[in-house]
């Protein structure tokens, strides 16, 4: 799902599937510095119809082609802060071989496919989108 | 016929709009209402940013016929994740 508040991992990591022996969670974070620049926060735009779809989309191929039990995924949009999440990935499975690459193919795909945007903030006041 | 195009990122920024209605002759393809949106953006930096095109939330190419009230969205490189 796409939110623009604060994402609590905590609440996601709950009511798994008692078969399953590994939870696997990722937390995609805003970072101090990029290129060598220090920066204050990002900006994610999107086209969000379309990004909830492919999300969606991703998860339901990954489950199907991997040995994991189930996924869930929360991007977020909007101002995020130097230090805060704005991606949350947990995949659980029963065992953490799956669970770990599925995170992977997860993330990656996200990346490539799903319309969000970055513009980053610098500490200069320059922004710039990525 | 009036679709609606969308923009995002940077484009957004460029065109001052993040939706335009606009109207253009029946049985047009996506490629060409590109070609006629990047003539007016000539000198900026949208008129050669790499553009994929979305009509109605799918993936199209650029032989893709419009239709009337479809939504066009023409979205930049994704940097998201």
């Amino acid at each position: 799902m796409i939110t623009s508040d604060p994402i609590v991992p905590d609440e996601w990591v709950t009511g798994v599937d008692p078969a399953c022996g590994a939870v696997v969670t990722f937390l995609g974070v805003v970072r101090s510095h990029n290129g060598g620049r220090a920066v204050t926060g990002i900006f994610y735009d999107c086209y969000r119809d379309m990004a909830e779809r492919e999300l969606s989309r991703i998860i339901d191929e990954v489950v199907a082609g991997t040995h994991i039990h189930s996924a869930r995924v929360v991007h977020r949009i909007g101002e995020v802060a130097v230090g805060e999440a704005s991606l949350l990935v947990v995949v659980a499975a029963a065992h953490r071989q799956a669970a770990f690459r599925a995170s992977e193919k997860i993330v990656d795909a996200i990346k490539a496919r799903v319309p969000i945007w970055k513009k980053e903030h610098y500490a200069d006041g320059a922004a710039e989108w990525l | 016929m009036k679709v609606h195009v969308l923009f995002f990122a940077q484009l957004r920024d460029v065109t001052g709009s993040d939706h335009r209605v606009v109207s253009v002759e029946d049985g047009l393809t996506v490629g060409r209402l590109v070609e006629l949106l990047r003539s007016e953006w000539q000198g900026t930096q949208a008129a050669t940013l790499p553009l994929a095109r979305a009509v109605n939330e799918e993936v199209v190419d650029d032989d893709h016929v419009l239709r009337e009230g479809d939504r066009v969205a023409l979205l930049p490189p994704v940097t998201g994740g």
